[in-house]
């Protein structure tokens, strides 16, 4: 008999730290100092007006230590994560996150920096930018990359004001329409909106990309961008991307590269070769830093060199046998974060790729759709009529509908509370919008052939389900089923 | 899958019926709201406004995403439905009636609509998802 992950067990209770509190317990022991008030020369007076001084003490839980670690221990055992089960959230690329970039992200040295330290004593940090550039620019073929974008949307809308200033001062030209296709990231329409563009959608043909005589449909002069994702989210290779992007450029149209499924090229591609000329790409996905629950995250923008002028400052430079940062460029977009960025991410995904190495880290991502096909492939002989694309070859993540599901009367949302008890985090459900009731599956390259085989025997098992079972799952989780449209009407933030 | 005799529906799933002369309610179809889910928010379109066929005119937002409402015609919009917006509910269980979203005035002619009757649309929804 086959073993999952997910048993019945002690589930812990825990209440709030502050209803745990008790008036003078503390964790730690500190002894008298040996002088009371009226020792001291200054008093808080003497230095704060006194309308903003506090009058009473302020309301912090006196718990214990163990009172702590349990409390948080407790609430972190509650939740499901990739360092506790499977974690196939298709378009999110939930790889694990290797310990050895959490111990470089920890050296004491680096993290009590001051972002306002003189670049003399920070040279080796400046350098790790610099080559980190160098890096991403290897593993691209572009030109120059950005490290500032602190997630994958802040790229992508610093990717589109970029092109937003290429278009107002290189051409003098007004474009104010951005193609984006049925099968891209949710965030591209927002992230070009908010950059003061008109998202117009681009549909996909029927094997699951973009067919060049779709795309000249909606060409003219109003056009500023394509922005494709690649691979797109039904984890299909858009393989007319260097046709559409000779179309794009002959319009005066530039192509922007949604970067978000970049775990599926990492350097087996030339992006710069398929005429992308602008990318973002995230580090929290592809680069293996720790994701989810809103970051933090790290969505670097890589240009060739006709846009490098374009980009945020600063920049590393190196002047001298100094490294630098500079704010020179001609025609900057100006500052899109604090600082140069999310230096700890970016510091972690560096460690992930010099621990892999350039020969290996191409590895990762034949194993990312070598195992995406495995599970594409063994769920087609369950899900026979729920492959949208069963004569394709997916890349990273592969995507399902719900027709053989609803034969049994079981929805996709049902499936995925299912899946739950079994101990296995959901795939992303309901999107792409286009899938009647998706099922998008990304197992990535850190999974074992027993993980998936067990994840996939689970998949076949509920698809005969009681509809019965299936209405109350999840039942061995700390919270049972939530009343959606109860969450949704009248949230309980606290 | 309710679908209501004598209205005229667009691919986009939205449906038009006559009240009088040049005014028709407008709404989406039973068969749009049970592919959306329990509907929980809906931005109304604003009143006096004109609408080109196509163009969108609000959102329903369902527990499983945010979909665009249409204008199935030329039109301006006469008034809506603001129980929607403490009850966008009523979507679900009643989208031909107390759930219609606008009154609206049709900005072209009648007889030139480009919408299906009701036997057509049921015809077209049944070729969905195969």
């Amino acid at each position: 008999m086959k073993s999952f992950p997910g048993v019945s067990g002690l589930v812990f209770n825990e209440e709030l730290l502050s209803t745990q509190s008790s008036r003078g317990v503390s964790g730690i022991s500190v002894p008298d100092a040996g002088f009371d008030d009226k020792h001291k020369k200054k008093k808080a007076e003497d230095y704060i007006g006194e309308k903003f001084i506090r009058k009473n003490d302020p309301e912090l839980p006196e718990v214990s230590e163990p009172a702590v670690v349990r409390h948080f221990t407790r609430l972190s055992q509650w939740n499901i994560c990739v360092d506790s089960a499977f974690y196939p959230l298709g378009s999110c690329t939930m790889k694990y996150n290797p310990k050895i970039n959490e111990a470089a992200g920890s050296f004491d040295n680096i993290k009590n920096t001051h972002p306002l330290t003189p670049v003399k004593l920070t040279q080796p940090l400046l350098k790790i930018l610099y080559d980190f550039d160098k890096i991403l620019c290897a593993l691209t073929g572009l030109d120059n990359f950005t490290l500032i974008p602190q997630a994958g949307a802040a790229g992508e809308f610093t990717g589109m004001k970029i092109i937003g200033k290429y278009f107002d001062i290189k051409k003098n030209e007004k474009r104010d329409k951005v193609l984006i296709p049925d099968s891209s990231h949710g965030t591209n329409p927002a992230s070009s909106r908010i950059a003061g563009f008109i998202p117009v959608e681009v549909k996909t043909s029927g094997r699951g990309y973009i067919e060049p005589e779709e795309l000249k449909k909606h060409l003219d002069g109003s056009v500023a961008a394509l922005m494709i994702t690649n691979p797109n989210t039904f984890g299909i290779f858009e393989k007319n991307i260097k046709e559409l992007s000779e179309l794009l450029h002959d319009n005066g149209s530039l192509l922007y590269m949604d970067g978000a499924n970049f775990n599926a090229f990492i350097g087996n591609c030339g992006i710069s070769g398929m005429g992308v000329d602008i990318i973002h790409l995230n580090l929290h996905k592809t680069f293996s830093t720790p994701h989810g629950g809103g970051g933090p995250g790290s969505g670097p923008v890589g240009v060739k060199k006709f846009l490098s002028k374009f980009l945020p400052v600063p920049y590393v430079k190196k002047e001298n046998g100094l490294y630098v940062l500079k704010e020179d460029k001609e025609h900057t977009i100006g500052k899109i974060a604090s600082f140069y960025g999310n230096f700890a991410v970016i510091l972690k995904a560096y460690t992930y790729i010099l621990s892999i190495g350039r020969q290996d880290i191409s590895k990762v991502s034949e194993i990312a759709i070598l195992n995406a096909n495995y599970i594409k492939k063994r769920l087609q002989t369950a899900y026979k009529g729920s492959d949208p694309f069963p004569d394709e070859l997916c890349m990273h993540e592969c995507v399902f509908n719900d027709k053989e599901l609803q034969l049994n009367g079981i929805s996709t949302l049902e499936l995925a509370k299912l899946l739950i008890d079994y101990g296995f985090h959901p795939p992303t459900v309901y999107f792409p919008k286009n899938i009647h009731g998706a099922i998008m599956i990304e197992p990535t390259e850190t999974e074992s052939l027993d993980t998936m085989d067990n994840f996939i025997s689970v998949m076949v098992k509920i698809k005969t389900a009681s509809k019965n079972s299936a209405i109350k799952a999840p039942k061995k989780t700390k919270v049972g089923r939530v009343n959606e449209v109860l969450a949704n009407k009248k949230p309980v933030f606290r | 899958m309710k679908i209501q005799k004598g209205s005229y529906f667009a691919k986009t799933h939205e449906w038009i019926s006559q009240e009088r002369d040049n005014l028709y309610i407008m709404g989406i179809s039973d068969f749009a709201q049970s592919e959306l889910g329990d509907i929980v928010y809906i931005v109304l379109p604003g009143i006096e406004k004109t609408y080109k066929k196509g163009e969108k005119i609000g959102e329903v937002e369902s527990v499983k995403s945010v979909s665009e409402i249409y204008a199935p015609v030329d039109l301006k919009i006469a008034g809506v439905n603001l129980n929607l917006n403490e009850t966008p509910e009523l979507i679900n269980s009643d989208p031909y009636t107390s759930g219609y979203i606008a009154k609206i005035e049709l900005l072209g002619a009648a007889d030139t609509l480009d919408l299906m009757d009701a036997d057509s649309y049921e015809a077209f929804i049944s070729t969905i998802h195969d």
